[in-house]
């Protein structure tokens, strides 16, 4: 063999960092710039607001950029890390905590811009009750946070994961499974809450006394879309965790490799189609309060509907991994 | 000048945020190291000063971009951005290196910045009113 | 290792079983949700129609979720059947 195991580990936890570095940004990036473009159209509309709406784009971005932040953390131990290396599994953990991390930054990265950037318009909107309006921005892109945080539990457990007693052949799979599991289905949740966020922060700019009830609809909304990404983590927690005997066959590995890829693409859509549910939801409470009880009902079974698809992936995935 | 006040306003507010994280942060050391955990003391305080100079330097680059011609805009603003996240990186890269950071309390340290402006805006402002 | 032609095909079907269902859940998803966005805002508009509106966005989402059974039976038969 051309290669020994330490060559291998290195490339994969070098490769690894890049990856999560690099997908990590973008969802940073896009949020960021989201939040500077609508700070941007504030300014032109009240230019004398200049120095709050400068302070709230800051804090909307500080807390947008922390995903990244999480990425960078994740890729700085990927490459000074050095673990100990005994088989090829390790190589294939670092490599599926990278990816895990990249693709789990980008929705919450994207998705916390949303509020963050209406928060600026809100506050020309309506200066009086700016401090409550960033209230609403933090804790809306807060919950937008979660599936970056469920990536980079994942990412560290990948890392400090003891693979000495594992059989090589499926479980390489089932790590590298794991992590696009989680990775992927963060996408979609993470995006889907900024939604709900952004447009509970428009809508409390319109109606100021409708707070208590747009707050409790965008919270519900959120936590409904990120039932995408908890199925994910689901779906690698078992990947991980469960012991697979020993095998020379190739169908076993791929069955595992498909149910990670299953889970994390079947998520992408649910969260993103929760999160379009919520927002509409949460916008029409705030302009309609008497509604907001029907409202509030059909975004339920609305979501309840789109997450069906969620579902389905996951009982594939399961059959995968426990069936075939 | 009006441009001036605005701007003399968010940096009085980065400073604001600063002091409290790096305040809040020592106050934490302090309490860690009463429990003779110095590694996790220096920790935090190693992560909090980099946080808060990250988010410093994001308020200032602001304004430095501000007024230039597109090209310079765009390259001034990738590589505020690429010099943010190298200075990041020092505090986490040093926590591992050295055995002397608790590589932990570094991570937690540099989401001081975050942290802060959350207590603040959900937990101190709702309790004691606007100020 | 000589890898068998059988086997081969077992692997390939159970990665495309997981692709099949994975990317096929990705339309109906986002398209049963702006289904439910348009439908909360219809009723934001007009509360008083909300019973009609539900069934309608019910309806809405069946014929949407019908591809994502698709992708479904697609999994199950490459799983159980190839």
């Amino acid at each position: 063999m051309p290669f020994d195991i330490q060559t291998i580990v290195s490339i994969a936890s070098y490769g690894g960092a890049g990856v999560c570095m690099g997908l990590g940004a973008i969802g940073a990036a896009m949020g960021v710039g989201y939040t500077g473009g609508l700070a941007n159209q504030a300014l032109s509309q009240k230019p004398e607001a200049s120095g709050t709406i400068v302070k709230n784009m800051l804090i909307g971005q500080a807390i947008a950029e922390s995903a990244a932040i999480f990425a960078l953390v994740i890729a700085v131990l990927l490459i000074y890390l050095s673990p100990p290396v005994t088989n090829l599994l390790t190589a294939s953990a670092l490599g599926a905590a990278g990816l895990c991390m990249g693709f789990g930054a980008i929705g919450s990265g994207l998705g916390s811009g949303f509020p963050a950037g209406e928060v600026c318009l809100a506050i020309v909107r309506q200066p009086a009750i700016s401090g409550r309006l960033t209230t609403n921005m933090l804790i809306g892109s807060a919950v937008c946070q979660t599936p970056a945080i469920f990536a980079m539990v994942v990412a560290l457990m990948l890392m400090f994961l003891d693979v000495n007693n594992l059989s090589v052949n499926p479980t390489w799979a089932a790590l590298l499974g794991a992590g696009l599991s989680t990775g992927l289905a963060a996408i979609g949740s993470g995006f889907g809450g900024g939604l709900a966020g952004g447009s509970s922060v428009s809508g409390i700019a319109r109606q100021p006394e409708t707070f208590g009830k747009v707050t409790t609809i965008m919270l519900v909304g959120q936590a409904v879309s990120q039932t995408p990404a908890i199925f994910g983590l689901l779906i690698s927690f078992i990947l991980m965790f469960k012991i697979f005997p020993e095998t020379t066959s190739i169908a076993a590995p791929m069955a595992l490799l498909g149910a990670g890829l299953c889970m994390g693409f079947g998520g992408i859509g649910p969260g993103v189609g929760n999160g379009f549910t919520a927002q509409s939801a949460v916008k029409w409470v705030a302009r309609n309060v008497e509604a907001s009880g029907i409202l509030t009902r059909v975004m339920l079974v609305g979501q309840a509907v789109s997450q069906s698809t969620a579902i389905y992936a996951m009982v594939v995935s399961l059959v995968l991994i426990f069936v075939v | 000048m009006e441009t001036a006040n605005q701007k003399e306003e968010v940096s009085r507010f980065q400073g604001r945020v600063c002091f409290w994280a790096m305040t809040c942060s020592l106050g934490l050391a302090f309490i860690f190291l009463f429990f003779h955990e110095k590694a996790i003391a220096k920790g935090i305080v190693l992560g909090a000063c980099f946080s808060s100079i990250n988010f410093f330097l994001m308020g200032k680059a602001i304004y430095m971009i501000l007024g230039r011609s597109r090209a310079k805009a765009n390259a001034m603003g990738f590589m505020s951005i690429l010099l943010r996240y190298l200075i990041l990186a020092v505090p986490l890269v040093v926590g591992l290196k050295y055995a002397s950071f608790n590589f932990v309390a570094v991570v937690v340290g540099i989401f001081a910045v975050q942290i802060v402006t959350f207590v603040d805006h959900i937990i101190v402002r709702p309790t004691l009113g606007e100020r | 290792m000589a890898i068998e032609g059988a086997e081969l095909v077992k692997a390939a079907a159970f990665i495309g079983a997981g692709l099949a269902m994975g990317l096929g859940a990705i339309g109906p998803g986002v398209g049963e949700g702006f289904v439910g966005g348009k439908a909360c805002e219809a009723i934001g508009r007009k509360p008083e129609e909300a019973g009609l509106l539900t069934r309608t966005m019910l309806v809405a989402q069946a014929v949407s979720e019908s591809t994502g059974i698709y992708s479904l039976v697609v999994a199950l038969l490459l799983l159980f059947v190839v």
